[in-house]
């Protein structure tokens, strides 16, 4: 007999058993899945990123990426977001604070999908590497680039100076300063930022040297003599007019658009080679890229090829492997490399990368083909930087730079500070 | 018999409990946020102030290691307080100052009041956001309007106030007195308290105008003043957007904007001591508690209640 609430029972046991059928046999990440993908950068970015994940969603049905953007706040909101257990399942990170995030287990290890999961047959030899600290592989490197000296092509020509080259050394340099700022002759307007601010300037200036920034034991890897040789150099570059006041390099916060070259205080900057395309969209006038000064002739580089930014899977993210997948496709894919452009520096994907060049501007050619011609000088990959590096970042470099700026310390002082804040806080 | 007797019968606390049930659950908005929201985290980040806390390992416990860090090896730490304290003992009084002024001037019967006093006060309506900050930079940049009218007027080439470790202070003083809208107002309201007949009584005595503000309106007002600069003070040791947004977070140039609430959250949330910086913040509810008591303490030495 079927009275009405067998009949509404059987009926729903029923509509339950086909919805399960219905998805029995799918691979698991068939199911509707968030997977909450979180980097900053500019709208740009955020385009190329997005087209990405679209990509991505449509090669995976039922899989929804879920971006989101920061901004200044990013590595806050990072923070409380991972101390809070609500942590997006991929982030992305950069080189200097890297190991501060994968050090304190914030990542999940990808050991055991590297090979498998996340292809590495077309990677460049060992890039890998650039995501490991202390042996794991915390994350991957989304792309490489380089330290470049980028200038203002029409100041050149208008000053009737060439260029730094291969042979141009930091005294050369100095001179070349001090003559551009004569020649550009107008208030306010310099050769170049005051460096000694930038901390990647710094490690260019010690691998010359035979030295690192921060060495494989998590220390750094230079002494006082050798910090104080650096901003003596800038100091009396500073005092000569070489290069800009402390008071317009105060307002540097270490991004594009206010480094001196974008604000019309400079006509060159010590960057990163990725950053060209952002560089010149400030610019009407042509932005060259070249090598950085040497300390002697046919000495090394100092440049070498460094993560452009990593991503990394939180620890707590609901499915790693579906993550994994993810950065495969970002790294591996032939359409997401193109969609990506060099927007984040050159793929790290040898096949990518023949794909993305022909279809580069040329602004963006300019960049890569700066990567490809610095092949034969370049140096081994550094060393992680080690746990505490954020805070160097974040305070000391700065504020040593602007003390000597302002005449508040000599060089020697900013050197011997530099190396006492740093073992303070790397131990 | 007399009424004042004590009753006979008093009910039981239950009962009592009872009748008061009511009142209770209409406070429990205010009640969950408070034991939710305040005094959970409250009693937390006390015992996470007694602890070595970096994001994701546990809590170790190490006692009073961070306070005495704080008072004994901290050069960050002096130069937060170096900071704040030179930003509370400048904002405060000439904020007061300013709102009063404004408001004596305002209470006179001017023409269109309401529109001054709506005008007076935009600056506090908005003046916390991110946008007035941005504004500010602009202002006080070396091509800023203030260099400008320096170079206009007096021929002179001022700095970059904000890039400038010696000035970045005062554009943020500044900025802190531009809003004095809230304490005015509440001054404006006081002004209409005190009896006219009082002021029509001593300008007939012969008192000058300059005699009567110090003698009537001043004694008078030392209530309002009372609670404006309480208020004020400890707003200002928390000031915290100001600062973030035209130095950028990083509290410079050289730490000279590197105020006490930037400080802590630097610590926090770039230099992962959680720790630490729970025991940064409960110094600071000590320093505000000393500083809010101390205020009470000479409250009757100088506030005239008039009762």
């Amino acid at each position: 007999m079927l009275d009405r609430r067998t009949f509404i029972r059987n009926g729903l046991a029923l509509g339950a058993a086909s919805a399960t059928a219905s998805l029995s046999g799918l691979p698991a990440w068939a199911q509707d899945t968030d997977m909450r993908l979180f980097w900053f950068g500019s709208p740009a970015r955020a385009e190329r990123t997005l087209a990405v994940a679209e990509l991505f969603e449509r090669a995976n049905p039922g899989v929804t990426i879920l971006g989101e953007v920061g901004g200044n706040d990013y590595w806050s909101k990072l923070t409380t977001m991972l101390a809070g257990g609500n942590a997006p399942d991929i982030f992305q990170l950069v080189p200097s604070r890297y190991a501060d995030y994968a050090g304190r287990g914030a990542m999940l290890p990808l050991d055991e999908y590297l090979g498998s999961v996340i292809r590495t047959d077309r990677m460049m030899p060992d890039v890998m590497k650039l995501g490991r600290v202390n042996g794991i592989t915390s994350g991957v490197p989304l792309s490489i680039n380089a330290f470049a000296l980028l200038y203002d092509t029409v100041a050149f020509e208008s000053a009737g100076l060439t260029p730094p080259d291969r042979n141009t050394t930091w005294d050369d340099f100095a001179a070349l300063c001090i003559e551009m700022t004569k020649a550009i002759d107008k208030p306010n307007v310099w050769a170049i930022g005051n460096a000694a601010r930038y901390s990647y300037a710094l490690e260019a200036f010690l691998v010359q040297r035979g030295k690192r920034l921060y060495g494989e034991d998590g220390r750094i890897g230079f002494d006082a003599t050798d910090a104080t040789d650096w901003y003596g150099y800038w100091d009396s570059l500073a005092k000569s007019g070489g290069c800009v006041s402390a008071e317009v390099q105060a307002l540097d916060k270490i991004q594009i658009d206010s480094n001196p070259l974008s604000t019309g205080h400079a006509v060159m900057a010590i960057a990163f080679s990725n950053m060209l395309v952002g560089y010149q969209a400030l610019q009407q006038n042509s932005i060259g890229l070249t090598v950085l000064p040497v300390a002697e002739r046919g000495g090394p580089s100092g440049l070498f090829y460094k993560a452009g930014q990593q991503f990394g899977v939180a620890s707590t993210a609901e499915d790693p492997e579906l993550a994994a997948r993810f950065l495969d496709f970002f790294l591996n894919d032939i359409e997401a490399g193109k969609a990506l452009g060099l927007e984040r520096g050159v793929p790290i994907n040898l096949d990518v990368r023949a794909a993305v060049k022909p279809r580069l501007n040329e602004v963006e050619a300019r960049s890569y083909d700066y990567i490809d011609s610095i092949a034969d000088i370049s140096g081994d990959y550094p060393p992680q930087v080690p746990v505490g590096a954020a805070e160097l970042e974040e305070r000391v470099y700065r504020t040593i730079a602007d003390q000597l700026a302002f005449g508040q310390i000599t060089p020697a002082e900013a050197g011997q500070s530099l190396v006492d804040q740093a073992n303070a806080i790397l131990g | 018999m007399s009424v004042n007797e004590a009753p006979l019968y008093r009910a039981p606390l239950w009962l009592r409990f009872k009748g008061q049930l009511a009142g209770y659950g209409f406070l429990s908005p205010w009640l969950i946020g408070l034991f939710a929201l305040t005094l959970g985290p409250a009693v937390s980040s006390l015992y996470l102030s007694m602890t070595d806390y970096s994001l994701m390992s546990s809590p170790r416990w190490v006692g009073a290691d961070n306070y005495v860090r704080i008072a004994s090896d901290d050069p960050r730490f002096r130069a937060a307080m170096n900071v704040t304290f030179t930003y509370v003992l400048l904002s405060v009084p000439l904020k007061l100052i300013f709102a009063l002024a404004i408001a004596v001037l305002l209470n006179k019967g001017l023409k269109g009041l309401n529109w001054f006093r709506a005008i007076f006060y935009l600056p506090s309506l908005i003046g916390g956001s991110v946008a007035i900050a941005v504004l500010w930079r602009q202002v006080f940049a070396s091509d800023g309007i203030i260099n400008q009218v320096l170079m206009a007027v007096f021929n002179y080439e001022g700095p970059s106030w904000i890039a400038n470790p010696n000035t970045a202070i005062y554009t943020l003083v500044a900025l802190a007195v531009w809003q004095f809208g809230s304490s005015m107002i509440i001054f404006l309201a006081g002004l209409r308290q005190i009896p006219t007949d009082m002021y029509e009584a001593a300008s007939i005595d012969g008192a000058s105008r300059a005699r009567q503000f110090f003698k009537i309106t001043l004694p008078l007002l030392t209530p309002v003043i009372f609670f404006n600069a309480v208020i004020l003070t400890i707003d200002a040791f928390k000031a915290f957007t100001p600062a973030f947004v035209i130095s950028d977070g990083s509290g410079g140039p050289i730490d000279s904007t590197l105020f006490y609430t930037l400080y802590l959250y630097q610590e926090a949330f770039t230099n992962f001591r959680f720790g630490y910086a729970s025991a940064l913040a409960w110094v600071l509810v000590a320093i505000i508690a000393g500083f809010t008591a101390l205020a009470f303490l000479s409250a009757k030495y100088w506030v005239h209640y008039d009762d």
